[in-house]
């Protein structure tokens, strides 16, 4: 026998080998298999149902929690939509002018093309923003109870259209609100340094009018502290403030009323105008005496009554503004925009494209 | 082979009559694979039956580029040896150590044991022997893929098997002795 011959025959001896095996290992391994098949039928589906449900579940969110960055979704919510056939809304930038003051041509010709033949209100939601606090009703206890189903929620004014908006049956209104140096303005006058009587708290002022003028100025001002630009609060017609409303950020605000001057500031940053460093009593000259809205050089809200005087008034804004920027005054750059959208549009339309700002607005019940 | 290649892609298409019928097919063979690398038929059966499932779940593996029957006793054989390294009762005597070379090394003695007899006497090695004794002279396995396998080197493997070869043949021409002797004694 040669090498490896034992081998061979183990080899050999081995193929044949034949066993039996039990039963029950076909039943196990068979059991096990289907077993896994199964698992492994849950482990594709198992991520599909997740991605389903969850898919349903958002869009179910989105059916009862309509936070989508659909400009219907404003127009259900806000009253001022019931009034955008035959109203106009007009806002000033969001931004301090005075501190951005240079706005591109690009961005200003755009805005007006914007602006041309939509009369869609401009407001889009981009988030309900139920993680915001409601405003501490007790600081200021001259109004709590009139916070009612107040809800909150975020809103981007892509293009806001200077739309007047008739106040008289407005619900809302927008202010502006900004940091905690343009809400202590608003009470302080700070930037009014002359004047002694503008560093009482705007709200003497306010209540020397009417008292729920106060309350929903002082809601309104309030709502500065949620970090907001512009907060939308639901305007009562007892407020007396039958067509217009603006409460500007960062250096002046305003509140007028037909005949009444509820608040206006900003005269610092008017500097060079008449009764510029005046509390009180709106520096702007082609105000008229009783404080109709005029344009608002630091941003913020204005609100028309959609009347021909109006429009004249705002036109003379414009011109105004034009003009102070051809005299090479500051806030050029707000006035430029302001004035390309002027001219290109057939009534008082002002500043518009605020796409990248945020803006809260708050609904508060008066009932 | 085209009956064996539908009968593999019935299995993959998860059909249970065809996987049955792979299994019936291959069963007989595979459990006296696994039944030389244990000590009792309950432990065969569990490493034929890990290994079955290893086959229909990995048979998406297999090009038909080989025999299937060779390619599912290379699963039983690895199946075997996970579970010899796992299992308590071999994983003591499963360590393996430098021996030296059994002088009987080149004996190649006739064997006339029949085939579950010389399983039965390979099954009596320590298992250490008994694995790499099956690997080798039965699968055919080189004394440097042993090693690969087992984690050993090669001359571990090498001179284990000698000695396992040795004893096997020891046992073999002593069982031949008394079969003879028995023979004669009968009346």
């Amino acid at each position: 026998m040669h090498d490896h011959e034992f081998e061979k025959q183990v080899q050999q001896k081995m193929a044949d080998l034949r066993m039996q095996p039990s039963e029950s290992v076909w039943e196990e391994v068979d059991k096990r298999l289907h077993n896994k098949e199964r698992n492994r039928r849950w482990v594709i589906l198992l991520p599909l149902l997740l991605l389903s449900l969850s898919l349903s579940g958002y869009l179910l969110y989105g059916i009862f929690f309509p936070t989508a960055t659909d400009p219907e979704m404003v127009l259900h919510n806000s009253p001022i939509i019931r009034h955008q056939q035959d109203s106009q809304f007009v806002t000033g930038r969001t931004r301090d002018p005075f501190i951005n003051s240079e706005r591109s041509k690009d961005e200003a010709n755009t805005t007006v093309g914007d602006v041309k033949g939509t009369n869609r209100f401009p407001l889009r939601v981009i988030d309900k923003s139920r993680s915001v606090k409601r405003p501490d009703t007790q600081s200021r206890n001259k109004a709590p109870e009139l916070i009612k189903n107040a809800g909150y929620a975020r809103i981007n004014i892509e293009n806001v259209i200077p739309e007047q908006v008739p106040l008289k049956d407005a619900d809302l209104i927008l202010v502006k609100s900004g940091a905690e140096k343009a809400k202590k303005n608003l009470y302080r006058q700070d930037s009014i340094t002359d004047a002694p009587e503008a560093r009482e708290p705007i709200l003497a002022q306010i209540g020397s009018i009417t008292p729920q003028a106060e309350i929903n100025t002082t809601l309104a001002i309030k709502n500065q502290r949620l970090r907001s630009d512009v907060s939308v609060v639901k305007l009562n017609r007892s407020l007396g403030l039958e067509w217009g409303i603006q409460i500007q950020g960062g250096r002046s605000g305003l509140i007028t009323s037909p005949g009444k001057s509820v608040f206006s500031g900003g005269a610092q940053s008017i500097s060079g105008l008449p009764g510029s460093n005046l509390a009180g009593v709106n520096p702007i000259p082609f105000m008229e005496s009783n404080h109709r809205p005029g344009f608002g050089f630091t941003s913020g809200v204005v609100l028309y009554k959609d009347t021909p005087q109006n429009q004249s008034i705002a036109r003379t804004t414009l011109y105004s503004i034009d003009h102070i920027h051809k005299s090479g005054q500051q806030d050029g750059g707000f006035v430029k925009c302001a004035t390309v959208a002027a001219r290109k549009s057939t009534c008082p339309r002002a500043v518009i494209s605020r796409r990248q700002y945020q803006f809260l607005y708050q609904q508060i019940s008066l009932s | 082979m085209i009956d064996q290649q539908k009968l593999v892609k019935d299995c993959l298409k998860g059909k249970r009559e065809a996987q049955r019928q792979l299994y019936e097919q291959f069963a007989g063979s595979m459990l006296a694979v696994c039944y030389r690398y244990t000590k009792s038929v309950v432990d065969a059966e569990d490493i034929l039956q890990e290994g079955s499932i290893k086959v229909y779940t990995h048979l998406h593996q297999y090009k038909f580029n080989g025999e299937l029957g060779a390619w599912i006793r290379r699963i039983m054989v690895n199946t075997a040896i996970n579970y010899l390294k796992k299992n308590s009762r071999y994983q003591s005597e499963l360590s393996f150590n430098d021996l030296p070379m059994h002088p009987v090394f080149f004996e190649n003695p006739e064997v006339h044991l029949e085939a579950k007899e010389l399983a039965d006497v390979i099954r009596q090695l320590p298992p250490g022997f008994q694995t790499i004794f099956n690997l080798h002279a039965v699968e055919g396995y080189t004394h440097v893929e042993i090693g690969q396998l087992l984690g050993i080197n090669e001359g571990t493997s090498r001179s284990q098997y000698s000695r396992a070869r040795a004893l096997l043949i020891s046992w073999i021409k002593k069982n031949d002795i008394d079969s003879k002797t028995a023979s004669y004694a009968r009346p």
